[in-house]
């Protein structure tokens, strides 16, 4: 950390070429994945899965309380790196923990750190399908203040829960759509907080497909996500150095790709856009990253 | 006189011949109990496919009284998108079943003869291989029949100790998935991506990454010198040998071992995976399952069927080992009486096969009516069985001709009569770019000298070494000459008057008696193609096999229906 403290994305070049356990340990401490984006599938016993993904989000531009697009005196280019494990405790249940860790810059003025922790319980709402689950975390804060571009629930425990969809043919039925076809999945969940700040509700909905090949394959998602409750809902938000404030919508497209690099890690990219809202800033997000499912 | 006979076949045809053989015996299979969660046993089957979960069992073989501790998963590849799963029991720690902490159960489920791996392997011992015990076995959960399985000795340490050759060796196996181990330079970089190391997993891939090199860069005039010096070469020859035999083509890229004796520094070749042999083979229009669950088989494929190989290409281009393996054919043939006594001697001989398959017929047929998945009914398992009868028959027959007499036409990797049409498998499903394949020999020829004594006789053409069909003599006032000749893949040269020619099958097959004077009466079995979808004779309006009529037409004049003992013994597409 003492290293990275110190680290511009600008001159991350130099960095990557030095070696490529460096680069390994930038995309672990790099990336950002939003809590949404978490992945419904279960886990075979005694599977391991890891994902690093690191990117910039980039925003100029807010909607205020009237859905009006205004321009943001404070310019963010954020950095962020996420990492995550998941470990298949049984055919049943699987584990997992998150890390995040974010530099974000606005301004003239910039924070960073790992704002919290997650960990976190996936199950399987039909005993005999996968893509078909229920999921609990526990977000835990870690260093709850080092960021002056908060959002509500930030520095807060908090508790996700959310179920989740994929709309793929019976295995047994229509073996011969298994891996052929696109698919539809649809999740929803809620955040909440402690501490009086508002929660939070999302859904998601999710086209999946290959390209070219089974090897690469990419999605189209729509997410939606609003506040509810919390003490102070009469903010309005007027950009600057907050992401938005208490009583917020916001609807964000992201386009995916991933391609299987070898047997066990794949390759991933995506573009995520923010397409309307309320009370928030309108961000763009690139990021990239690397998977690995092992037993 | 002599007498010419065509033969049409509209809206069938097929077999007289049958097989007679009485078996009395009936044994029965050992048995597996498995004792385990409820839920956790109905999971295990209808899970999703490629899920790689275990679950805790109990388990006693021949046994209900002690039960061993172990964990279950499924195994295999496509067999795992059924319902019928290939199991893996892996006894804990301090437990084990005759020395082995594994046990590999095949569930033979594209198999519905449920017979075709046990022959593979009782051939593959027959001939002394370094090989794993394989048994049929009866699968019970929690007392409830799943079904019959095929135990396959799992491939470690202890196998190669059974045989001598210690526990210090190192065991490679392609990656099923990756359809890349095939010994080829192009993929000499990635070894890790195409191969396993099973065994010890600390050492690398180096021994086979240098195998690789050696064998790409080996003349393949000296090939037999480097095969002495590499391999041991009975495995090499026995794998090739088994797969012609077979016609197992679904090996050489995958579904093999490659087991390094370090005392000896010398290779072996262990085989693996026969489901797929006897003369089936995937459809390549259909999408899984469809095409897999191709009932239709053919006995006519090369010997070098299959995917390139390194190692394959360069045996059999060298005179040397190529000689070794027409011996073993011989052998297993019966066709050598020098070698008489030697390992699987005449295993492939029609009346011992027949004999084999009859018999383990009668013990299968007891146990594969009432599983709990993937039923097999009694047709689907009749006409299996049947299939691989009649496959050995023919096949025979053309490997005597096509490898150990060979004519101009005739070699080890002459397929000479058929280009395939191209299909698109991209999309939504496969689709075929030309409408049918290319034919580029019409005419079959057969002449049969039936001496006195012969009761079964298969014509084969001189050529292309094809079986016609089986002449079975019944009754014969003399010692005739006959010949049968076949135009094939096209418009039948005449028809009843009522049918359109799509209607029939697209092959015309004439009997001449050649011999004045001579009567004679007989069953003949007569044979059309039906590999797959892209390749078949049946014409566009056959809707039901089984509703075809044979046709003949004696010296030119009009067509009389000949229902001799009409046994339809085509199969199709599930």
């Amino acid at each position: 950390m003492t290293l990275m403290s110190n680290y511009s994305f600008n001159n991350s070049r130099l960095y990557l070429k030095d070696s490529f356990r460096f680069f390994l340990l930038l995309c672990a401490l790099l990336t950002v994945l939003q809590t949404a984006n978490a992945s419904p599938w279960m886990r075979s016993s005694g599977e391991s899965h890891i994902v690093t993904m690191m990117g910039q989000s980039r925003a100029d531009e807010f909607w205020d309380k009237n859905r009006r697009l205004q321009r943001d005196n404070c310019e963010s280019k954020d950095v962020d790196a996420f990492i995550r494990y998941e470990y298949g405790y049984s055919y049943y249940h699987t584990l997992f923990t998150d890390v995040k860790w974010e530099s974000d810059q606005c301004g003239g003025s910039e924070s960073k750190g790992i704002p919290d922790i997650k960990i976190g319980l996936r199950g399987r709402l039909n005993p005999y399908r996968n893509g078909r689950t229920w999921q609990a975390s526990l977000t835990i804060p870690i260093q709850g203040d080092i960021r002056n571009r908060s959002e509500p629930g930030h520095g807060q425990f908090g508790l996700n829960v959310g179920m989740y969809f994929q709309f793929k043919p019976d295995p047994y039925l229509n073996p011969a759509e298994l891996g052929q076809r696109g698919y539809w999945s649809w999740a929803l969940g809620t955040k909440l907080f402690t501490g009086g700040v508002a929660h939070k509700a999302w859904t998601n909905l999710k086209w999946s497909d290959s390209l070219f090949n089974t090897s690469f394959d990419y999605g189209i998602k729509l997410n939606a996500e609003y506040s509810f409750g919390g003490d102070d809902n009469s903010d309005s938000f007027s950009g600057g150095e907050n992401k938005r404030v208490e009583d917020y919508d916001v609807i964000t497209g992201t386009l995916s790709f991933s391609h299987k690099l070898s047997k066990k890690v794949r390759g991933r990219v995506s573009l995520s856009q923010d397409f309307a809202g309320r009370n928030t800033i309108k961000s763009t997000a690139l990021k990239f990253g690397l998977s690995k499912t092992w037993k | 006189m002599k007498k010419r006979s065509l033969i049409t076949a509209c809206t069938i045809f097929l077999l007289l011949l049958g097989v007679t053989t009485q078996v009395q015996a009936v044994s029965q299979f050992k048995e597996i109990y498995l004792v385990m969660d409820e839920l956790d046993a109905k999971v295990l089957f209808r899970k999703e496919p490629h899920d790689k979960s275990s679950f805790s069992v109990k388990v006693g073989i021949n046994s209900q009284e002690t039960f061993l501790p172990a964990s279950i998963s499924v195994k295999g590849s496509f067999t795992r998108n059924f319902l019928k799963k290939s199991l893996m029991i892996k006894f804990n720690e301090g437990a084990s079943w005759q020395g082995k902490i594994k046990v590999s159960l095949n569930s033979m489920v594209t198999d519905d003869s449920n017979l075709r791996e046990w022959l593979a392997w009782d051939l593959i011992t027959s001939l002394g291989m370094v090989s794993p015990s394989v048994e049929h076995y009866k699968v019970f959960i929690n007392k409830e029949y799943i079904g019959l399985y095929l135990f396959v000795e799992w491939i470690d340490k202890t196998l190669f100790e059974r045989f001598g050759m210690g526990t210090q060796g190192e065991l490679f196996h392609p990656v099923d998935r990756e359809f890349c181990g095939d010994m080829d330079i192009k993929h000499v970089d990635k070894t890790d991506d195409c191969w396993l190391k099973l065994f010890p997993s600390k050492l690398g891939f180096s021994p086979l990454e240098q195998l690789i090199n050696d064998i790409n860069n080996a003349d393949v005039n000296q090939f037999d010198e480097f095969l002495e010096e590499n391999f041991d070469v009975d495995s090499v020859i026995n794998w090739f040998v088994v797969n012609t035999v077979t016609s197992n083509g679904d090996t050489y890229n995958k579904n093999y071992f490659l087991f390094l004796d370090n005392k000896t520094s010398k290779w072996s070749i262990i085989p693996w995976d026969y489901d797929l042999s006897f003369g089936r083979n995937a459809d390549p229009v259909y999408k899984f399952p469809k095409n897999i669950l191709n009932d239709n088989f053919q006995y006519y494929y090369p010997p070098n069927l299959g995917s390139p190989n390194a190692l394959k290409t360069k045996f059999f281009k060298n005179p040397k080992l190529y000689a070794l393996y027409q011996q073993r054919l011989r052998r297993v043939m019966g066709l050598d009486v020098a070698e008489q006594g030697l390992g699987a001697y005449a295993w492939f001989k029609p009346e011992n096969f027949s004999e084999l398959v009859a018999e383990r017929k009668e013990n299968v047929r007891t146990s594969v009516f009432n599983g709990l998945y993937d039923k097999t009914s009694k047709r689907a398992f009749d006409e299996h069985v049947e299939s691989i009868q009649f496959y050995s028959l023919m096949r025979y027959h053309l490997l005597k001709q096509l490898v150990l007499t060979p004519t101009v036409f005739n070699t080890w990797h002459w397929q000479p009569y058929i280009s395939y049409p191209v299909i698109n498998n991209q999309g939504d499903g496969a689709t075929i770019e030309s409408s049918t394949a290319t034919i580029h020999h019409p005419l079959l020829l057969s002449d049969i000298q039936a001496i006195d004594g012969d009761q079964r006789v298969v014509p084969i053409d001189g050529q292309y070494s094809r079986p016609l069909g089986v002449i079975k003599i019944v009754k014969r006032n003399k010692p005739l000459r006959l010949r049968m000749s076949v135009e094939t893949e096209h418009k039948p040269a005449s028809l009843p008057p009522q049918f359109h020619f799509q209607q029939c099958i697209q092959r015309d097959w004439y009997i001449d008696v050649l011999t004045d004077e001579a009567v004679l009466t007989t069953n003949i079995t007569l044979d059309y193609i039906q590999e797959s979808s892209i390749h078949h004779e049946l014409g566009e309006k056959v809707r039901n096999e089984k509703l075809l009529q044979l046709w003949l037409s004696v010296d030119g004049e009009g067509y009389r229906q000949k229902l001799i003992v009409m046994r339809i013994r085509c199969i199709r597409q599930r």
